[in-house]
């Protein structure tokens, strides 16, 4: 039997507990959690907040898109959950929580990153920074294109 | 016959600065992509003359809500599409 999806796109503060309890499952001995949250800072400017902008039903699919190719990767056994939130966030808001459980740790480890990885450079979300001297940005990103993975390989380092 | 359709372009991130709210254009039947992208920075500019950023809209996708077109689609009918500048979730 294949795993269970959970996706969403959220104005409400996200949930560790809701992510986790969702994957939850008997025959699972891995859970892996990915949270991203709001740093006080970036390229060496002072960070007080930042605001999501999400394009809704278009980041749903490739929340499906990446469940989908996670499955083919690493097994249909996979419970996966991700939630992005909409909105402004302070200084350790959760912006992201992606949990992954599998029958064996490796699995999950693995499609956890790949969806992070597939988020950043696919899913049709944005931010803009607030700085602690008043002025807002809207933070570089990824040209997004019409086919479909594109970006990750076990990279060895990403900031963004 | 008429040969121009109409668009409701919504906007996201950087281009909410500029044009909040959904942006309606006027098009040649069967333009691509690539021209609906063209024209649409031509009306944001028409409409806030402080946008003039040419490299924003060559490097944003247009999309429908299943998915991002390619810049040589072309676009035969009513639609409402939006305009997705460089992506940075997570």
């Amino acid at each position: 039997m294949s795993g269970h999806n959970y996706f969403n796109v959220s104005t409400e503060p996200l949930s560790t507990e809701s992510a986790v309890k969702f994957v939850a499952d008997d025959a699972h001995g891995a859970a892996d959690v990915f949270i991203g949250t709001v740093r006080n800072h970036n390229l060496g400017k002072p960070v007080k907040g930042v605001s999501y902008d999400v394009f809704d039903e278009l980041t749903l699919k490739t929340f499906e898109e990446l469940a989908d190719e996670s499955r083919l990767r690493w097994g249909d056994k996979l419970n996966i959950y991700i939630e992005h939130y909409k909105g402004r966030l302070d200084i350790g808001g959760i912006s992201i929580l992606i949990a992954v459980s599998s029958p064996h740790r490796d699995e999950s480890f693995r499609a956890c990153r790949y969806i992070i990885e597939e988020i950043k450079h696919r899913s049709p979300i944005w931010k803009q920074e607030h700085y602690l001297d008043g002025d807002s940005e809207w933070v570089q990103g990824h040209a997004l294109c019409s086919h479909g993975p594109i970006s990750y390989d076990e990279p060895e380092h990403t900031h963004c | 016959m008429n040969n121009h359709i109409n668009l409701s372009i919504k906007m996201f991130g950087a281009f909410r600065k500029y044009y909040p709210g959904t942006l309606e254009i006027t098009v040649p039947f069967g333009s691509s992509a690539q021209c609906i992208k063209s024209a649409i920075g031509i009306a944001i500019h028409e409409a806030n003359p402080t946008f003039c950023d040419d490299e924003l809209i060559s490097k944003s996708a247009l999309a429908n809500q299943q998915r991002v077109l390619n810049d040589d689609e072309q676009i035969t009918e009513h639609s409402s599409l939006a305009i997705l500048p460089p992506v940075c979730g997570g």
